[in-house]
């Protein structure tokens, strides 16, 4: 059986509050965040991937080790590889940046597993100026003010233009992130198209 | 966008495909055979290869509407050939393309156990169904049966009261509870545990109950093939609950048919299954035995 991708669209375009019809947001998985989730679930394996480095060395980190790999096979399998090597394909930063013990470059690995044996344009294009609280937590900043924190990363923008844009997280939340990153993307390239790619969107379970 | 596309299969929208899918059931005779057979000779197809885009629209507007009017506002919906549809589900012989559900998806990637039974059950059989549910709680899976009166209603609310996990698989829509007294109960599943539906939306809105019927079997199978057994713990030889027991053999799941059954010497169902593979429990230790350790808690 082929896994295919799925579009945000007006039933699930909710749930992710700043996220408007003209986004191109694709997602793998949904995931509920709960407390424990049972084990192999999508929850378990957003859960692993999010569990912070200041836990390396210990049992559960694992899980993490082995959950980025699996992400990375997952969108290996799920996206066409000449599509990888079209594009410029960009991580979201992490919300710390290095070397704070929290900084995490987990999506950077899952993107290398990704694109394993592919010739790729793989840009970090956009770096963070200061360490932010999580953005996986209530407390996310809207766009704008995400925005203030963004800046290009000149030395890597200036090695050849962007090709189309496919920005890539583990997490869909509100969608904040990926506003900010493609509003900061299109300041300099406005003619450029800009996608974002995700392992798994966060649903509501409840109304 | 890049002018490659971005998979081998093109992305979908799983609410057009939603609509699609409803339309599809919109046909005079169609049936879960029929759309299995559809699907079956294409093998990575979805709904909207055979529906075109503005149909699929109109029928996913139609369909969001019918459940927002009965004020079901969130409900998810899970299709064949994407992440998170459960793999198992096409050990059914026409298996089910795409499902609704309100609550924590998640569930179904938990060990989980059908337990099912008839809709006037004696006071033992509900004893047994509580003590079962307790003892299969306890060892970590997760209650599945069909929101039914009776032993699925019992075995619902056992798992609910000893803090285990239920998952619903109802025969009706999903903004419907059949039978009405079980409204609560559903609310209940659909906000804290997972509530799933294969019936679709616009045809089960429109033709009449008796018609509708026919949904409540079904359902059976795709319990069947969700869970790695059935523990059937009261049935009379006419009971819908044989179709699940049909459905379990046919699926190479297990299938636990209680004591009781075989000794009243009026039904003849408990000795034919047994002959098909059926496992006898005299006592919880033999649904341990045959369901191998228990999982990890979860």
């Amino acid at each position: 059986m082929v896994i295919r991708l799925q579009t945000i669209d007006e039933h699930t375009r909710p749930d992710h509050s700043y996220l408007d019809a003209d986004d191109e947001c694709y997602y793998v998985l949904e995931y509920a965040a709960r407390q424990k989730p049972p084990y192999d679930s999508t929850s378990d394996l957003i859960f692993n991937l999010k569990k912070p480095p200041d836990r390396k060395g210990k049992p559960e980190y694992f899980y993490k080790e082995r959950d980025i790999q699996r992400a990375g096979n997952l969108l290996r399998t799920v996206l066409n590889p000449e599509w990888l090597k079209s594009v410029t394909i960009v991580p979201m930063p992490c919300s710390k940046i290095a070397p704070h013990p929290l900084y995490d470059d987990r999506l950077v690995q899952v993107l290398a597993c990704m694109t394993r044996g592919l010739a790729c344009d793989i840009r970090e294009l956009v770096a963070q100026t200061e360490s932010l609280e999580s953005f996986h937590d209530d407390s996310r900043l809207p766009p704008e003010q995400l925005m203030d924190y963004y800046k290009l990363n000149e030395e890597l923008c200036g090695r050849c233009e962007p090709r189309a844009v496919a920005l890539f997280d583990d997490m869909l939340t509100t969608g904040s992130h990926f506003k900010a990153m493609k509003a900061t993307i299109r300041k300099r390239w406005p003619e450029v198209s800009v996608c974002g790619v995700f392992i798994a969107r966060r649903y509501f379970p409840k109304e | 966008m890049a002018a490659l596309p971005l998979t081998l299969e093109r992305p979908i929208s799983p609410w057009l495909e939603m609509g699609a899918y409803e339309f599809l059931w919109t046909k005079a005779q169609q049936s879960f055979k029929t759309i299995a057979d559809l699907f079956r000779d294409r093998e990575n197809a979805v709904p909207s290869d055979f529906v075109l885009a503005e149909i699929a629209e109109k029928c996913a507007r139609d369909a969001t509407d019918i459940l927002h009017h009965a004020s079901v506002k969130k409900f998810g919906i899970r299709l064949y050939g994407t992440g998170e549809y459960p793999i198992r589900l096409r050990d059914a012989k026409n298996p089910v393309q795409l499902l609704y559900f309100q609550g924590w998806w998640d569930l179904v990637r938990t060990p989980c156990v059908a337990v099912v039974g008839t809709r006037e059950p004696s006071d033992t059989g509900i004893a047994r169904a509580k003590k079962l549910v307790r003892n299969l709680v306890e060892d970590g899976y997760t209650i599945v049966s069909g929101l039914a009166s009776g032993i699925d209603a019992v075995a619902h609310e056992t798992a609910i009261m000893c803090k285990g996990f239920t998952v619903a698989v109802i025969g009706t829509k999903l903004s419907q509870a059949y039978p009405t007294e079980n409204a609560e109960l559903q609310a209940q599943i659909a906000r804290d545990y997972l509530l799933i539906s294969q019936v679709p939306i616009i045809r089960s809105s429109t033709q009449d109950w008796r018609s509708n019927r026919s949904f409540f079997p079904q359902r059976n199978i795709t319990m069947s093939a969700l869970t790695c057994a059935t523990l059937i713990v009261e049935a009379s030889d006419t009971s819908g609950t044989l179709m699940q027991a049909r459905a379990a053999i046919q699926q190479g799941r297990k299938l636990f048919i209680l004591d009781s059954c075989f000794k009243d010497l009026s039904l003849t169902w408990p000795r034919r299954y047994e002959k098909l593979g059926a496992i006898r429990v005299r006592d919880y230790k033999d649904i341990q035995k045959h369901l191998g350790n228990p999982p990890s808690d979860n």
